[in-house]
């Protein structure tokens, strides 16, 4: 009997842990959210070595996120994800599975992702000169986010539109969608 | 004191930047030029003496890093004791007679000291033994009681650890084992007195915006006591400790508007005596004789000039011969040998950043020693005066205008300089290059302690509470609009320009009072409020706190903030807007920047921007400045429609600069 618990809580932890990492989504212009669904803008500045994948811990107990192919500057990422509070978690430096990484235990780098939206809370500053010199922040640059969604996603921002769901309110997108070009 | 020999050495000086920059286009530019002989570092600094004052030791800037030096009074010689380009060094000291312990900073930005142990035969130099000693680590006293020791802190990963170094020893790590760490079983304290053989006593903590914690110790085998939990914003700053008395020197402004030299009482936990108190001013610091036992002198800021109270006999009466022998109010005994024999003094006011000067206290004579920018002295820089105003709701203002060296013959156009904070900081009329280009280019410069600022006492600076844009704007216009009454500059030609909390102003100011403003630059400048909170994820709960008192709560008064937001009001700018930034900026990120620019754009106003990308809070290039000085002085000359740049030299006679003939053909 506890044999067969055992195999059964192995399988179910192996399910759990192979659907745990969604990956990156690309989504066509027009794609159209699913119900309680929201769209999440990740935005990540990277100076000095890029990180090869960042993990994020999503609102249920196993709907990580994770993105990768990172290169120098400015990495933006729109998926559509279910709603709730997104925590970036970890940031390997290497491609290894059993790589060391990262731990971001700071509990205010968190996007909340709102239905039928596009959230945005910040850029991840990763700042990686060298294993000693290994820095990470998170700053709200919503100009940028608003310029990169109105570059490449006009259709998925006129239908959801970028909103910023950081830790304090910041009226500034709402002033850039009154702003002539957007009204 | 009546005789004046001079024995030490004269030193000229041929410096020029060897850095490589990117070509712009006003490179050759006179302001650029003219930024590259005012921004250039100080050539000598950190002048000390060994205990016995046979030694002086100085730091020279080379191209490349820098080098230490000896001078060998005895044998009137001058040797290079370490030449360091790899390396920049931070701070040395004197051990002893022949031994220094150096802190040094690489090129991965890690801190290590060092020992220098000298060899002398017949007083000559024989050899020099250098050896590391620790890494990330401080001096924290050279405790002079004790020969061949010193109390060193090394900074690990979560808490620092204080250790009683025997340089005389050969081996240092094992002095570095768990039981010697002296602070082991302390309380997490960042700074430490110790008594004279060296054991610590006091342990505090004086977070910016948080509460000062101080713990005491009676001996080594009792345990730590707190004895102080600090009030709001109130400030308790301990300086020397009396183990006879079991006693705190400490400053504050405890039940005081003004910070005060008070004796407290750690048994009783009271303030027992007042030792020094500068009426309608706070004394912003003390500095300790070398013996450590007893204060040189307080510091405090008068008028705009740095003032030092003596506290010690041998340094009030060098300091007041000083001045009576040097016509000067501006010198100062800042440092001695251990013995008294050798008294370092150093000669510096708004026109100069600093002289060096020797006084042999046996032989009783005074030497030039360090010129620190000696080719300064080719330009002819503006003097500052203090001006008192009065703002909106009869507040006095002080303020320092600097006037160009032609303000009789021109009547000078007005950059107004707002200070960076804006709380517990202000301007001083000391030196300070950035003023001085642009009195030397002919501009005057007003820059006003607005409410807020330090050194008026604890009111005046919570006076300044949730006035940005509001109160502390009205004072600097209180300051424009009194040095025009007073006819001292040209009051139709006035732009304002500052950084950081300056920057902000400047636009706000312009945004406020387009009449009284030509032109308007912003650098490093905060132009959202609400946006200072999403970007401090990192900043302690006491900081945010302090921010949502003294700024306002984004979470309660978001309208409020972006009423007084230069990116909420920018349709309301009438002049033209310059805007500098670094992209590596931590405390005003480049969101404040590329937000500025971004609704300039869109209202179609007249702007000009600086975006530097290896640049941080306040420029840490030198060719950062020679680019954003070159390029403010041509915004300046356009708006304020002024002659081409022409710096007045000391050679100049009255007809080679801009006449007032020259100024009005522009108009």
């Amino acid at each position: 009997m506890i044999s067969l618990c055992k195999t059964i809580f192995s399988l179910a932890l192996l399910g759990a842990v192979v659907s745990s990492e969604l990956k990156a989504q690309q989504l066509t212009p027009d794609a159209t959210l699913k119900s309680g669904y929201g769209y999440l803008l990740l935005a990540v500045e990277s100076l000095g070595t890029p990180p090869k994948k960042i993990l994020l811990k999503g609102p249920k107990v196993f709907s990580s996120l994770s993105i990768d192919k990172l290169q120098a500057g400015n990495n933006y990422r729109l998926l559509a994800v279910p709603a709730g509070r997104y925590y970036y978690s970890q940031v390997y430096s290497d491609e290894e599975k059993n790589s060391a990484y990262w731990e971001i235990l700071n509990f205010d780098y968190y996007i909340d992702v709102q239905e039928n939206r596009t959230s945005y809370a910040g850029h991840l500053i990763s700042e990686m000169y060298s294993d000693q010199h290994t820095d990470f922040n998170f700053r709200n640059r919503s100009s940028q986010a608003f310029k990169h969604i109105q570059d490449c996603c006009q259709l998925i921002s006129k239908k959801y539109p970028l909103i910023f769901t950081g830790s304090y309110p910041d009226p500034f997108l709402d002033l850039l969608v009154e702003s002539p070009e957007d009204r | 004191m009546n005789k004046f020999a001079s024995f030490g050495i004269f030193i000229f000086l041929v410096f020029s930047s060897a850095f490589k920059i990117a070509r712009a286009d006003h490179i050759d530019s006179t302001a650029y030029q003219h930024a590259k002989d005012i921004f250039q570092s100080s050539l000598y600094y950190s002048i000390d003496s060994n205990p016995e004052g046979s030694l002086i030791t100085y730091l020279e800037r080379l191209e490349e890093g820098q080098r230490l030096m000896l001078l060998n009074l005895q044998e009137d010689s001058l040797q290079i004791l370490l030449n360091d380009q790899a390396a920049e060094i931070n701070h040395y000291n004197w051990i002893d007679n022949d031994t220094i312990v150096i802190n040094r900073t690489n090129s991965n930005f890690q801190q290590s000291l060092s020992q220098l142990s000298l060899n002398f035969i017949d007083n000559q130099l024989s050899n020099i033994y250098q050896r590391p000693l620790i890494d990330n680590a401080i001096v924290v006293d050279t405790l002079p009681y004790r020969e061949d020791r010193v109390l060193v802190k090394q900074f690990l990963e979560k808490k620092s650890y204080l250790y009683n170094l025997n340089l005389s020893a050969r081996n240092i790590s094992g002095q570095l084992r768990n039981r010697y760490k002296l602070n082991r079983l302390a309380p997490n304290a960042e700074h430490w007195l110790s008594d004279t053989s060296g054991k610590l006593r006091i342990g505090f903590s004086s977070p910016r915006h948080g509460a000062t914690m101080v713990w005491f110790r009676p001996d080594e085998s009792k345990r730590w006591e707190l004895i102080w939990k600090g009030r709001k914003h109130s400030t308790f700053r301990p300086i020397l400790f009396d183990d006879d008395k079991d006693q705190l020197m400490v400053l504050s402004n405890h039940e005081r508007d003004f910070v005060e030299l008070l004796n407290f009482d750690i048994a009783s936990q009271s303030f027992t005596e007042v030792l020094l108190k500068i009426p309608g001013y706070d004394i912003e610091s003390v500095e300790l004789n070398k013996k450590r036992d007893s204060i040189l002198f307080a510091s405090y800021t008068q008028d705009g000039n740095h003032r030092r109270h003596y506290m010690n006999e041998l340094g009030d009466f060098l300091s007041e011969s000083l001045k009576r022998d040097l016509n000067t109010p501006n010198i100062w005994v800042v440092d001695s040998s251990l013995n008294d024999k050798i008294v370092i003094a150093l000669k510096r006011d708004g026109k100069n950043p600093g002289i060096f000067y020797l006084f042999d206290t046996r032989k009783w004579e005074l030497t030039e020693f360090a010129d620190t920018q000696p080719w300064l002295s080719q330009f002819q820089l503006g003097d500052t005066q203090a001006i008192s105003s009065n703002s909106s709701d009869g507040l006095t203002i002080e303020s320092y205008l600097t006037l160009p060296a032609n303000y009789k013959e021109v009547k000078a156009p007005l950059i107004v300089m707002p200070h960076g904070g804006p709380i517990s900081v202000r301007s001083s009329a000391d030196y300070d290059p950035h003023v001085q280009f642009l009195a030397s280019l002919g501009y005057a410069v007003l820059r006003p302690n607005f409410r807020g600022s330090s050194g008026y006492g604890r009111k005046f600076i919570e006076a300044g509470k949730q006035q940005w844009g509001k109160l502390i704007e009205d004072d600097i216009e209180s300051a424009v609009r009194e040095v025009i009454h007073q006819g001292l500059v040209d009051g139709d030609k006035v732009c304002i320009y500052g950084s950081s909390y300056g920057g902000y102003s400047a636009l706000m100011s312009a945004i406020r009072s387009p009449e009284l403003f030509k032109c308007a630059a912003s650098y490093v400048g905060v132009t959202d409020i609400s946006l200072m909170y999403n970007n401090d994820a990192n900043n302690s709960e006491s900081i945010l706190k302090w921010r949502k008192d003294f700024v306002g709560d984004p979470q309660q008064q978001q309208e409020e903030l972006a009423k007084h937001s230069p990116v909420y009001l920018a349709e309301k700018l009438q002049v033209p807007v310059f805007l500098a930034q670094g992209e590596l900026d931590r405390v005003v990120d480049k969101e404040h920047f590329y937000r500025m620019r971004y609704v300039l754009e869109e209202h179609g106003k007249e702007a000009q921007y600086l975006l530097l990308p290896e640049e941080v809070h306040g420029f840490s290039r030198l060719q950062s400045y020679y680019e954003l000085y070159s390029q403010l002085d041509s915004f300046f000359r356009k708006h304020l429609n002024l002659p081409a740049a022409n710096p007045l030299t000391a050679e100049q006679k009255p007809d080679d600069q801009p006449s007032a003939e020259d100024y009005e053909s522009l108009n």
